[in-house]
């Protein structure tokens, strides 16, 4: 279903592959942004984007250079962005072995 | 957070905090020097406020926050909005939940989806719905940021 309350617009979110950054992507798509995604995950990511007519990058934010290697490519693909989604993984399965959740009335904010 | 390495200190700040930092920069630049009334979203965590026992991720989501404002203030007066979203519990992505703890613990009865984010999302970008709203952080978590430790008078 197309609303089209960002037609016209070109956006870039990050974190597109899968949870929220992928929902983000679907939902400007769905609006009629023009997606330009990009995920540390290449073969999802590069499908997720087909999905929803975007472009796909790749990029592994945890390496320095990569924010800036993004945007370049994304400037060369797509011209202008006027929207950006900056939305990083919750956490990596090891890290999150380091929470539990409390056993009763735990304060989870 | 006694068990947090630095390693996965400088992992987590370099993916959530300075990855958010360079390219809100130059996207930044970007639309300014291109007059382009743009808009940004970060996805910020409820964890920004409230500690996880993940020193690492809490924190880097708090600098995050900071980011934001700090973004909305420069950009601001070229016509550029930057606003974040705190999810609450979203299963999927890199999210593990277990439910049954969880559940009970929000107010709305349920944990949440990507969809319910993007389309907070949407609205955030969207000038129809936010055009006179900058630096902001909507809490989209169906209420659980309200469970605290005192008991209910039941």
């Amino acid at each position: 279903m197309i609303r089209g309350l960002l037609q016209g617009d070109t956006a870039l979110v990050t974190g597109a592959a899968s949870g929220i950054g992928r929902g983000v992507a679907r939902a400007l798509a769905a609006e009629g942004a023009h997606v330009v995604a990009s995920d540390v995950n290449a073969d999802a990511g590069a499908t997720r984007a087909r999905e929803i007519g975007g472009r796909f990058i790749t990029a592994d934010l945890s390496q320095p250079d990569a924010p800036a290697a993004l945007f370049d490519a994304a400037i060369d693909a797509v011209g202008k962005p006027s929207i950006s989604c900056i939305a990083p993984r919750p956490v990596d399965t090891k890290q999150r072995r380091c929470w539990k959740p409390p056993r009763r009335n735990g304060t989870l904010g | 957070m006694l068990e947090a390495t630095a390693a996965q200190w400088d992992t987590r700040l370099t993916i959530n905090l300075c990855a958010g930092f360079l390219l809100g920069q130059a996207v930044g630049r970007h639309m300014r020097d291109n007059a382009v009334r743009g808009r940004m979203v970060f996805m910020t965590s409820l964890h920004a406020y409230a500690p996880r026992d993940l020193a690492h991720y809490s924190a880097s989501k708090a600098g995050l926050t900071m980011l934001m404002k700090e973004l909305a203030r420069a950009l601001g007066p070229h016509g550029i909005r930057v606003n974040a979203l705190a999810p609450g519990s979203i299963p999927g992505g890199g999210s593990v939940v277990d439910m049954s703890t969880m559940e009970r613990m929000i107010p709305l009865g349920r944990t949440g989806t990507p969809e319910d984010i993007a389309e907070m999302a949407v609205a955030r970008l969207c000038d129809r719905f936010s055009a006179y709203v900058t630096r902001t952080t909507v809490a989209v978590d169906g209420g659980m940021a309200l469970y605290n430790w005192l008991p209910s008078r039941t």
